[in-house]
């Protein structure tokens, strides 16, 4: 089935706003435009609708939604398919938010999605890769093949072949990455292996911990038989124990007893007969002293209750009880003896310090009774000088009287002075006091010099002497008046003091007496506390003495008594060395079980930490094991993509050796056809196998010709002109394009060698042809690329067709 | 002449002793014709993970 693009219908992809529709032809199609006209659009949409993309997106020099046309929607183009049998339909819409469909008309069916892009797979036979490398030649592609350095050109021809794609591959395996996780595992493992090292030894902790078990279970053996051993053992010290307590009860008192005879035997050196002697004279002492005791505290009744009781005839004990309690008694007067003694004391302290203050208080007194006796002198000088108060009153009164009278005497006289002086000064003629004319006035004048001088005389000298005196009067009235007042006050002081000059009398006397009262009291109570002391003596040496008496008698009984105890400590059958025996045995017994118990603990500890440290090496060596497996696994690996990364390489150098033996014949084909110029009649192409400055292995493609003129191989590239290697390039591509296998009976050719005469476009259509390709769709800018049965697509015609 | 069939055939005569060779080498091949150089890091992620576990992966990322 030979498959020829029939129609494209494009709406709203790239240049086209507006619909455009192209019918196509067999043979050669020229798509002929200016620059801009939309070409290589209409190409680029066939290569759409065939795949959903494009080379350039793919290459991301522009992205899908760029192929929208900027005032469209969405774009959609459809292309017709057709051969001598049926035709396809194939619609690709692709809207500018993102949604893509497409649908296939084959015949009545029509499919949709998934199954219509199995379809178009199926029909086209080739991937998209393959189409741009054997169907759509893009001249820029081809440009890369024939300019640049050597290895450019090759690595452009290899990606035209196809086997770029299989360096890609083993270039891509990263085997650095597999090599670094070797690298960590490496470095894990040593981590674990040095952790493993600080660890001990693994055997030797194994037999330590077989060691330390077997002692372990030695003594849990060993316990048991111990504990059993050290309850019989107690069990027999605590029958012994009671043995032992009875015994010390009767060795305390066998003690207790042998002490007793011993002081029996020590006081045997006194004969019974001179102590009881002697007792008596004892007796008779005490007897005397409390006696006298009593009689000096003026107690007669008690020595006599005491001999009377001492008639009654008693133990020796009884009696010195007797003595005893008649001494305490004797005692007990004393202490309240003492005490009164005491209370006498500070009475007399008390009396002493009263007299003390009746002494101060007189002695504060005194001052005042001095006082009054030197007023009293005064008072009776006064009253011998001037009379009694009353009398000195009348007195007082006489010369106040004198004084006036002589007041007045001195006024009229002195009036009549002033009268006389008038008559003088002339105012008058007549005498003023007898009414007389005045004859002569030189008398008159002599006259009243005189009265002048007698009122002077007069008036100064008696006056003043009355009012001298009066002065003197009344100073002794006013002291007279305030003595008697003060001595009136100093009345009461004064008996004060003759009064406390009594008391302070009486107050000597009778601490005198009190004093003389507590010296003999205090002769008395030395004098008893000696015979107080005299019997107490006496009463100890009688008790002493009347106690061994009393003792001697029973020092039969203890020996018998002793006797019996030394009987039943025989019948106990105990003895304390065996004891303390077999008590030391029970201590050591219990003290090694201790120690036993201890170190079993002290195993039990040291055994779970060495089977810690036991299983952690465990755990280490069984992580190691773990990791040693993984690295195992991905050296494996590793070695593995090494393997598959020289397979690739080899096989990609097998297959550009099958791949270039195959094009060399179809590029002399295509030489033929398409290379007019007669200069080289053969191409060849040789690989040379290479390695680059860092020591890769390169394959570089040399292109060589053979020579018309003379026959030799020679390099092609450098003696080209630049339109002549657009040839090479496109016949390399046709070439490639009969390589491919169920490839579409078509080819496009965007401007395939733009830089070429008319003349020898047109030549290169009819290649083409000659080389039997079914439908030829060229895209140029100019119409003269014109050959016999090719449709021209004029796209300024067919867009104002539209 | 196709070069994915020929790959195959050549690779195919080249590993015939090592079928997981031969496996891994087409599965890296078509990895990289679907998803690139990235698909044929996951593949080889993937395969670490299984040899040396999560802990690699994780530390890897």
């Amino acid at each position: 089935m030979k498959l020829y693009i029939k129609s494209v219908d494009i709406r709203g992809f790239r240049a086209f706003e507006r619909p455009l529709t192209l019918e196509f032809q067999c043979g050669i199609n020229l798509v002929v435009g200016p620059v801009g006209s939309g070409k290589t659009s209409i190409l680029k949409a066939i290569e759409f609708c065939l795949y959903g993309t494009v080379s350039e997106i793919k290459r991301r020099i522009y992205r899908k939604a760029d192929i929208i046309n900027d005032f469209s929607e969405a774009a959609e183009v459809t292309v017709e398919l057709a051969s001598s049998e049926k035709s396809f339909k194939i619609t690709r819409t692709y809207i500018r938010k993102g949604f893509e469909q497409l649908k296939v008309q084959v015949g009545e069916k029509l499919l949709e999605g998934e199954p219509a892009e199995a379809e178009v797979q199926k029909i086209i036979g080739l991937t998209h890769e393959d189409f741009a490398r054997h169907v759509f030649l893009d001249y820029h592609r081809l440009q890369e093949i024939i300019f640049g350095s050597p290895a450019t050109r090759s690595l452009a021809i290899d990606k035209h072949l196809g086997l770029y794609t299989i360096e890609r591959v083993f270039r891509s395996i990263p085997l650095g990455l597999v090599k670094e996780k070797l690298d960590m595992l490496a470095a894990k493992e040593k981590e674990l292996k040095e952790e493993l090292d600080s660890l001990p030894d693994r055997e030797e902790l194994v037999r330590e911990i077989g060691e330390l078990e077997e002692e372990a279970r030695n003594y849990d053996r060993t316990i048991p038989e111990l504990e059993e051993r050290i309850k019989k053992l107690k069990k027999t010290l605590e029958e012994q124990a009671q043995k032992k307590r009875i015994y010390d009860e009767l060795k305390t008192k066998q003690e207790k007893i042998e002490a007793i005879i011993e002081h029996y035997r020590r006081t045997r050196k006194i004969d019974p007969k001179t102590a009881s002697d002697l007792l008596s004279a004892l007796y008779e002492k005490i007897k005397e002293n409390i006696c006298e005791g009593f009689n000096l505290l003026y107690n007669l009744k008690k020595c006599e209750e005491l001999t009377q009781k001492l008639e009654e005839k008693g133990t020796q004990l009884e009696t010195i009880k007797l003595f005893e309690k008649y001494y305490e008694e004797l005692e007990k007067e004393f202490d309240r003896f003492s005490t009164e003694i005491e209370e006498l004391e500070r009475e007399r302290l008390s009396k002493d310090i009263a007299l003390r203050n009746i002494e101060k208080e007189i002695s504060v007194l005194q001052a005042s009774k001095l006082e009054y006796e030197e007023l009293e002198d005064e008072l009776a000088r006064l009253t011998e000088k001037y009379g009694s108060e009353k009398v000195l009153g009348e007195k007082l009164s006489q010369l106040e009287r004198e004084i006036e009278r002589l007041k007045n005497k001195m006024r009229s006289e002195t009036c009549k002075v002033l009268l006389q002086k008038s008559v003088l000064e002339g105012k008058s003629d007549t005498c003023p006091i007898c009414e007389q004319k005045i004859e002569n006035i030189d008398e008159f004048r002599e006259k009243y010099r005189k009265a002048v001088k007698n009122l002077s005389k007069l008036g100064k000298e008696k006056l003043e002497s009355t009012e001298n005196k009066l002065e003197e009067y009344r100073k002794a009235y006013d002291r007279i008046r305030l003595l008697r007042r003060r001595l009136v006050e100093l009345e009461e002081v004064v008996a004060k003091y003759a009064e406390l000059e009594a008391t302070l009398e009486k107050a000597k006397k009778e601490l005198e007496e009190l004093e003389e009262t507590l010296e003999d009291r205090k002769r008395l109570q030395v004098k008893i506390k000696g015979i107080l002391r005299g019997a107490r003596a006496y009463i100890k040496k009688a008790s002493s003495l009347a106690t061994a008496l009393a003792g001697w008698k029973d020092i039969t009984r203890l020996q018998k008594e002793l006797e019996a105890l030394s009987k039943n400590i025989d019948k106990l059958n105990f003895d304390p060395a065996e004891y303390e025996i077999l008590e030391n045995e029970v201590k050591t017994l219990t003290s090694n079980l201790e120690n036993y118990k201890a170190r079993k603990e002290e195993i039990i500890q040291t055994l779970e930490d060495k089977r810690g440290t036991l299983a952690e090496i465990e755990r280490l060596n069984a992580e190691l094991a773990a990791i040693s497996q993984k690295e195992k696994e991905i050296e494996r690996f590793y070695k593995r993509l090494l393997k598959v990364r020289r397979a690739l390489r080899e096989a990609q150098s097998e297959l550009r050796s099958r791949v270039i033996e195959e094009l060399k014949e179809r590029i002399n084909e295509a030489f033929r056809a398409i290379y007019r110029y007669g200069d080289y009649e053969e191409l060849d192409i040789r690989v040379e196998n290479i390695r680059t400055e860092k020591g890769y292995p390169r394959s570089i493609y040399r292109l060589l010709a053979k020579r018309t003129r003379d026959g030799q191989w020679v390099p092609i590239l450098p003696r080209l002109s630049d339109g002549q290697k657009s040839l090479i390039a496109l016949i390399f591509a046709v070439a490639v394009h009969g390589l491919a296998e169920n490839k579409p009976d078509f080819v496009i050719l965007d401007e395939p060698a733009p830089n070429i005469d008319e003349v020898l476009k047109r030549s290169v259509a009819i290649g083409l042809q000659k080389l039997g390709m079914q439908q030829v769709i060229i895209a140029t800018q100019s119409e003269i690329l014109k050959t016999e049965n090719a449709k021209i697509i004029s796209l300024k015609q067919e867009m104002r067709k539209e | 002449m196709s070069i994915d069939k020929s790959l195959e055939e050549v690779l195919k005569n080249k590993l015939r002793e090592d079928e997981e060779a031969l496996s891994l080498a087409l599965k890296l091949y078509k990895a990289y014709l679907e998803g690139g150089k990235k698909r044929i890091h996951e593949i080889i992620l993937k395969e670490l993970k299984r040899y040396a576990g999560d802990e690699a992966i994780h530390k890897e990322r």
